[in-house]
């Protein structure tokens, strides 16, 4: 069985607060283990965030749709924002450094790389679009 | 919502973080700490039992503040984590960077060697 939901927001940073609400209640309705509530949360907080901070297009509508399969989820996010391809553009976190070599950016992203399943990025006309596909199966 | 309660033990101060730290409150969150640690102290246990969700927002708070604490010869210790929180340390590879205890009892334990 498949259930969609979609999301519309602003990017704004006071509309986080109405992602997570609307997260909870459709994780509720599905039955997301934990986790992949946890996971997705914060997945979609960093990509959001990232999208406000950085996407040059503040209050334009952010799109975020959701296919929840029995087996797995699949996340669409659309942003008019400027191109940014997270899969290239984001700058690499060395996990190994020591605390002093250790730099603040990039963590969001490779938080997101290594928490989904799939990352995929396309520009398509003024708009990016990046899915995410995160297994249910863990 | 967020809440740090912090209690001073000489020179070793323990923060007890509830709730979450994420991009709406992270100022918050470094602010409550930086206001209580002092430059003659030489260890700050963060105690996590009580958070339920840290983003990278969170984490980069936290790096900044193990960071400022190495320049004044203090470590940061962290305990207590949930496995959900763990995992974000682990991926991030804070876990490398900083030690992680079981419990508060742990990590002034470690202090003491």
């Amino acid at each position: 069985m498949t259930a969609e939901f979609s999301l519309l927001l602003s990017a704004t940073h006071d509309d986080i607060v109405k992602l997570y609400e609307e997260l909870e209640a459709f994780a509720k309705r599905e039955g997301w283990t934990s986790k992949v509530e946890f996971d997705l949360k914060l997945v979609l907080e960093e990509l959001f965030i990232n999208i406000v901070d950085y996407g040059d297009c503040p209050g334009t509508p952010v799109r975020i749709a959701f296919t929840s399969e029995q087996d797995r989820l699949t996340i669409e996010i659309s942003d008019s924002g400027r191109p940014f391809n997270p899969l290239v553009d984001a700058p690499e976190v060395d996990t190994s450094l020591p605390i002093e070599d250790r730099t603040i950016g990039g963590l969001g992203v490779h938080l997101v790389h290594k928490l989904m399943d799939e990352v995929n990025y396309r520009r398509d006309g003024d708009l990016n679009r990046l899915t995410l596909v995160k297994s249910r199966n863990e | 919502m967020m809440n740090v309660k912090t209690e001073r033990m000489g020179d070793v101060l323990s923060a007890d973080v509830e709730g979450r730290i994420d991009g709406s409150n992270v100022v918050q969150f470094e602010e409550a700490v930086r206001a209580v640690i002092e430059n003659s102290d030489r260890a700050v246990i963060m105690n996590f039992e009580k958070l339920v969700y840290i983003s990278s927002a969170g984490l980069r708070a936290i790096l900044l503040t193990a960071k400022s604490l190495q320049k004044q010869d203090a470590k940061l210790l962290l305990c207590s984590l949930s496995d959900r929180i763990r995992e974000v340390f682990e991926i991030s590879g804070f876990d490398k960077i900083l030690p992680i205890h079981a419990t508060k009892d742990d990590a002034l334990a470690s202090l003491e060697s």
